[in-house]
């Protein structure tokens, strides 16, 4: 199989990932934060170890701001959630994944709160107007993707941030398609709250993810529970992480988590980020000189910063006929929506969807010529 | 050798704390705690052995909450 879904979950994942797994399994078997035995405070340092490096990985400065979550959509419910209160108001960008969209929609027919989504236009300055325009004195937070899912099209968050400081409102920062990909400094950004998920550009296992606080505002819960700590209290902690880490962390995927978010570090964001872009654009050149392909973003532009991955449709054919016809070819992609409704109405690709090719520090050039040769003989067909 | 047990709020605490000491040069280590704070139930404490020099200082400049101290032999 060629791999090319790294957009959903990156494949394969370091081998230092699976060993650090493999590690945890059989050396730190027990409850971190609960006993006090010897497996429990090695269990729970390895994990204060994993906090730590993801603290220092996204400059955060602390590694107890660090949340642990089963994927970026629960972190996004746990902030978006938690920051929720009777009357008010949020504001996304028109490329939200519908892990934003959803909650906001949910809270909108619960009578909680109402939304707008923000137009992003061409340039980060459409974009920061766009989101201006939205914002009301009922606004409690803004909430942007670091790139679309779909797209790749990035979003200026540090912009955005101090439209938000601006008006004393947080931000919000969905980080699934840029975080491991594209640098970020959450001090220096002033992004407070940032999502990630672990199993892809930080290619930590699945069932892992992140949220990072960098705000002194205090989120509401989304779930109580056992925290091992001020157990005699019936009322959750104050304390983060503890606070909303509620029973059982996901010990084996925390640990091999640590080891994706090192595996990235040492290999440099940087690095990992301009061998992928060059893939992209290759890639791009090529889907370009075949007529039947329509791609959809400019790799070229000067105006827009890019994550790299593109989605191309070919004319005539639904994106999940491509799909599948790349399937049965061994090419793996992501066709359809990529639960990013708002994001294909915005660039008009809802009746069809499109096909997404995202490639990872594993992709090889060989892996490109079979992708470009297989979409090559399907759209010649077409 | 005596030493100085300081009461946190958790085993993520803890480890800070024993993280920060230990960066100091001091001999640190994470303990369970039958009750940190009076009505609170179980909690966790570093132990911290024979400091020289004020831990609270250390420990305060990197955000972290200490709820008590006592000394254990």
């Amino acid at each position: 199989m060629t791999y090319f879904d790294n957009a959903a979950t990156t494949y394969p994942k370091p081998r230092a990932v699976r060993e650090a797994v493999q590690r945890a399994l059989t050396q730190f078997g027990a409850n971190p934060g609960r006993g006090g035995h010897e497996m429990a405070y090695a269990t729970a340092e390895e994990i204060y170890n994993v906090r730590t490096a993801i603290s220092d990985f996204f400059d955060l400065g602390a590694p107890e701001n660090v949340i642990f979550t089963k994927n970026c959509t629960e972190a996004l419910n746990l902030v978006i959630k938690g920051l929720a209160r009777q009357g008010g108001h949020f504001v996304c960008s028109d490329l939200e994944h519908n892990a934003v969209t959803r909650p906001l929609e949910a809270l909108k027919l619960r009578g909680i709160c109402t939304w707008d989504a923000a137009k992003t236009g061409e340039t980060d300055e459409q974009a920061v107007t766009g989101f201006e325009t939205c914002i009301r004195k009922n606004t409690v937070a803004l909430i942007c993707t670091g790139a679309s899912n779909v797209f790749g099209k990035a979003l200026p968050l540090e912009k955005l941030a101090v439209l938000a400081h601006a008006h004393g409102i947080p931000l919000v920062a969905d980080l699934a398609q840029t975080a491991g990909i594209l640098p970020l400094s959450l001090r220096k950004a002033g992004i407070d709250f940032a999502c990630a998920p672990g199993h892809k550009g930080l290619y930590g296992p699945m069932g892992t993810g992140i949220l990072l606080c960098n705000s002194s505002q205090r989120l509401e819960t989304l779930m109580e529970g056992g925290t091992g700590n001020q157990s005699a209290k019936l009322v959750q902690p104050e304390n983060y992480p503890e606070r909303l880490e509620c029973g059982t962390l996901n010990v084996p995927g925390i640990a091999g988590l640590g080891a994706g978010v090192r595996f990235v570090a040492q290999k440099g964001i940087s690095e990992i980020y301009t061998r992928e872009k060059r893939m992209v654009r290759r890639i791009a050149a090529s889907l370009g000189q075949m007529p039947q392909v329509q791609l959809y973003t400019d790799l070229d532009s000067p105006t827009q910063r890019l994550a790299p991955l593109l989605s191309f449709n070919i004319r005539g054919k639904h994106s999940e006929e491509v799909g599948a016809e790349l399937a049965r070819r061994g090419i793996a992609v992501r066709a359809g929506l990529h639960c990013a409704a708002l994001a294909h109405r915005t660039y008009q690709t809802e009746a069809t969807g499109t096909v997404r090719i995202c490639p990872s520090v594993f992709t090889k050039e060989q892996d490109v010529k079979s992708l470009l040769n297989s979409v090559f003989q399907i759209a010649k067909k077409a | 050798m005596r030493k100085l047990l300081i009461q946190v709020g958790s085993v993520t605490y803890a480890m800070k704390a024993k993280s920060v000491l230990q960066a100091n040069g001091l001999r640190a280590s994470v303990v369970k705690t039958a009750n940190p704070k009076k009505n609170e139930g179980c909690g966790y404490s570093v132990a911290v052995e024979d400091p020289k020099v004020n831990v609270a200082v250390l420990l305060q400049r990197e955000h972290v909450e200490i709820l008590g101290t006592k000394w254990a032999t």
